[in-house]
């Protein structure tokens, strides 16, 4: 190993530590590790989650070389978690898909673009109506939109989804419950002025390690008798690297933080602590059937949230419970609340995230630096792509609906669109389009940026039948979903093309393509392209313009439309650039304004609303729906929740009721099982297994044990447990003292491993709201296996 | 040469003195020291070695768990993804 290889190793492993004790780097500690010289550097963000921190690319040769974290990037200041330094490595496994597949006769056969693209236009045309998009919250902006276009204009049923639905969907129903609109109105710098953080079944050590470091580097920073004050509390169902550096550690029943939340509105109400000019300004209320209440039905409805039967409910203490109820009724206390796929995994998920805003508007602990609810994004742009262009089969771009006919109109009128070519029936929603597939009711699917044959709940009934069907699966890497598909379309990855996410703090996010894709893979907005102008040559109408042109042109400033469907020529073009300035313009009417394309790309992130001033400079919004911050708040209002459905600019408190989980342990499946991520891997590990470093520090899944369960089981460590639900079963390695600790009485697995595919067991039980999943709870038994 | 970091989690009392022993140890360096564990990084020539010398830290007196944070070994075998 040469000299500077190793010093480059070495100051990785001792970031990792670093980072797995929550304590960040010294200033420019990224910067001091030696590189080679001749280096270009550009700007993107991290891959990964949706933290979204900066990422400075480091080229040499035509690869990646190097990354580093971005010093300018607000999100990161120059930090990055173990993911993060080893996202370069992610572009160089050595089984890159690198041409188009076709499985003929049971085997798959290399072919060319040609007549992959043939055949996926063909089976589009033959049956569009049933055909499907399936994607994620890694789409970038410009995939996304194209998508929109093309499915809800193009072949007009709506059957578009990302895998958000899976992870997201009930903070975005919540946030529109609550505020009339998506997106979260604090930012991070709320961190560094709060003096209270409270995770809701929150992991952030593992799931958001910058953000955790960011919080928890200022609290170590602090002298003895301040650092008293700055107060972490960890609400979890499991203990994790995160507790390890909570002050306070509130094990709950699963599915009880419903009644802690609502315990909290108790002791605000009858301890008076509530703020009352700040309620009656700015909230009113509402039961759970949507009707009006008022206050005094609201103190009614929470007399079933006493602490004594919160308590017993809830398994947290009374002295425990009251410090929450306390603390939220402290007005000098500035409280951020965080969560993500624990609250949003539930079957009570918008109730929930409804909840944690009915804490925050009853305690005037929102719109202010330092107190803030912020519901945290696990992907890169599940909020710049799937939130904001709306790639779900209800919704259009920027926060618009495919069942509103004004909605409608104006996506026609600048897509230049057929009138009525959006169909306003939502297509389905992915459980129900999964459901819809394995039955044969919608016939095709093209899968990108998403590996669902891993991460749908319940994988035997929902991919059923799956490899029947004509299925079309985008990727970089063989995963268990390409195994399943008729087609398979090697994609550019990450910095082999241009690209634009938007980050949970409503941070959009531009970058410019830094190498080339190897061999034959192709960018997705490419993909699309191709297939579509195929089905227009062929004669499909519905790709076809008010003027019968191409629907999807891509064309320049004077319009003149690019032929960037072929290949030769798309390379040539920043279709991106195109593709997102068109987009921008529907984000202007509805507050949720994006800076033109140049600006971003001169800018390291930037917050929307984004609006020139005075001098026309852009300047971006911190906290939303403060004046002074956010240009769309009138003036003399303070707080003003300008996207109030009702008109009034006000926020809806919600009469939330306990609900219990679908699914609880019994005589004959005794444990909770909870599924989670870890530290090192992306999701299902499709990336980040091919990177050594990430692979070796965590290679394989695991079944996790309290050690008491484990001692009265008979159970060590690297046993073979057999996990049993009602739906199937996984045979794991028991973790006992491992890096984390369930609750007595539940398990805990991760889902990143493709050998051990845990989502075979798991329920998929959804919000009625939102109809997102829970993969947090179901019932299970452990057996040993001999 | 293997490369790895730890977080070694010790009981309270015995603290100082786990510190004080993986300190005197040549293959590992004390990255940071903190209320209830400590960061450490290890370097070993081959991974038998390191597994053996993980195997030491946690046996002594005071040591609860390890945990394996970052672990390279380059100069080993290439890395196969097995699906
Ligand atoms: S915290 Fe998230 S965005 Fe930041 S480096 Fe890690 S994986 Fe990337």
């Amino acid at each position: 190993m040469s000299p500077n290889r190793r010093d480059f190793i070495r100051q990785s492993a001792q970031l990792a530590a670093l980072a797995a004790m929550g304590v960040s780097l010294p200033e420019g500690a990224a910067g001091a590790v030696p590189l080679p010289d001749g280096l270009h550097w550009q700007k993107a963000p991290c891959r990964f989650c949706g933290t979204g921190c900066g990422v400075m690319v480091g080229v040499q040769g035509g690869r990646v070389v190097a990354v580093q974290g971005d010093p300018d990037n607000g999100v990161n200041k120059g930090l990055l978690c173990a993911k993060g330094y080893h996202a370069g490595g992610i572009l160089y496994g050595k089984d890159r898909l690198t041409h188009p597949l076709i499985r003929k006769n049971g085997v798959y056969e290399r072919t060319s673009w040609e007549e992959a693209i043939e055949v996926i236009a063909d089976a589009i045309m033959a049956d569009s109506e049933r055909f499907s998009i399936y994607g994620s919250g890694q789409w970038t902006v410009p995939e996304g939109y194209q998508n929109a276009k093309f499915i809800k204009a193009g072949l007009s049923n709506n059957h578009l989804e990302p895998n958000a639905r899976l992870c997201m969907a009930s903070a975005a129903v919540g946030l529109i419950s609550t505020f009339g609109v998506d997106e979260p109105s604090g930012c991070y710098e709320d961190l560094d002025e709060c003096d209270t953080v409270i995770t809701w079944g929150n992991n952030w050590a593992e799931m958001h390690p910058v953000l955790f470091s960011r919080f928890i580097d200022r609290k170590k920073a602090l002298p003895k008798f301040q650092a008293g004050r700055m107060t972490y509390i960890d609400m979890a169902t499991r203990k994790t690297r995160s507790t390890q550096s909570a002050d306070i550690y509130m094990e709950f029943v699963p599915q009880t933080d419903m009644v802690i939340a609502n315990c909290i509105c108790y002791q605000l109400l009858k301890n008076d602590t509530y703020d009352k000019e700040f309620v009656a300004k700015h909230t009113r209320f509402q039961a759970d059937d949507g009707s009006e209440m008022d206050l005094e039905a609201f103190r009614t409805f929470l007399e079933d949230y006493t602490l004594e039967k919160a308590s017993a409910l809830s398994g947290v203490s009374v002295g425990h419970l009251k410090m929450l109820g306390d603390l939220f009724g402290d007005p000098k206390r500035k409280v951020v609340s965080l969560w993500c796929m624990g609250l949003n995994q539930h079957t009570r998920g918008t109730a929930m995230n409804n909840l944690v805003y009915n804490v925050h508007l009853l305690a005037g602990k929102i719109g202010k630096p330092g107190s803030t609810p912020f519901s945290l994004t696990g992907q890169p742009s599940a909020c710049g792509t799937a939130r904001e262009v709306g790639t779900f089969a209800h919704a259009l771009p920027s926060g618009r609906l495919v069942a509103n006919a004004e909605h409608r109109k104006e996506c026609e009128d600048l897509w230049n669109a057929v009138p009525g070519a959006i169909n306003p029936k939502p297509g389905f929603h992915t459980i129900q389009l999964f459901e819809a597939f394995a039955a044969g009711e919608v016939t095709g699917m093209w899968v990108q940026v998403t590996n669902p044959g891993q991460s749908m709940p319940h994988l035997h009934k929902n991919l059923a039948n799956a490899d029947e069907r004509f299925l079309v699966v985008s990727d970089v890497y063989p995963t268990a979903t390409t195994r399943l598909a008729k087609v398979v379309l090697p994609s550019a990855l990450w910095v082999e093309k241009n690209g634009v996410f938007g980050n949970s703090e409503r941070r959009t996010q531009q970058w410019f393509k830094a190498v080339d894709p190897p061999e034959e893979a192709r960018d997705d907005v490419w993909q699309v392209l191709a297939v579509a102008h195929r089905m227009f040559e062929k004669g499909f109408k519905g790709l076809r313009d008010r003027d019968g042109n191409f629907l999807l042109a891509i064309r320049d400033e004077s319009g003149r439309e690019i032929e960037a469907w072929k290949w030769e020529v798309f390379k040539t073009v920043n279709v991106d650039r195109i593709l997102y300035n068109e987009y921008r313009t529907l984000t202007t009417k509805k507050h949720k304004d994006l800076a033109p394309y140049d600006v971003l790309a001169a800018h390291h992130g930037l917050r929307w609303p984004v609006v020139q001033d005075d001098s026309g400079t852009w300047r971006e919004t911190t906290r939303r729906f403060v004046e002074g911050e956010d240009p769309f708040v009138e003036k003399g209002k303070g707080i003003q929740f300008y996207g109030a459905k009702a008109g009034d600019d006000k926020a809806i408190i919600w009469a939330r009721p306990y609900v219990a989980p679908p699914e609880v342990p019994d005589e004959e499946y005794p444990l909770w099982l909870c599924t989670g991520r870890v530290l090192e891997h992306w999701h299902t590990g499709t990336m980040t297994q091919r990177v050594r470093e990430l692979h070796n520090a965590m290679p394989r899944a695991y079944v996790e044990f309290h050690p008491m369960d484990a001692n009265e089981l008979g159970i060590q460590d690297g046993d073979k447990i057999r996990v049993q639900s009602r739906r199937g079963a996984m045979v794991l390695p028991a973790w006992v003292r491992g890096r984390g600790m369930p609750e007595r009485g539940s398990v805990f697995v991760p889902f990143f491993d493709e050998t051990k595919l845990i989502n075979e067991v798991t329920l998929d039980a959804y919000c009625p709201q939102s109809k997102q999943p829970d993969y947090k709870k179901c019932a299970v038994r452990v057996e040993k296996v001999v | 040469m293997p490369i790895s970091s730890l977080v070694v989690h010790a009981e309270e009392r015995c603290h100082s003195n786990v510190c004080g022993l993986l300190n005197g140890h040549p293959a590992i360096e004390v990255v940071h020291v903190s209320e209830s564990a400590i960061a450490i990084v290890t370097e070993t020539p081959d991974g038998s070695v390191d597994k053996l010398l993980w195997r030491q830290i946690e046996a002594l007196s005071g040591v609860t768990h390890l945990e394996l944070v970052y672990h390279n070994f380059e100069d080993g075998k290439e890395y196969h993804h097995v699906s």
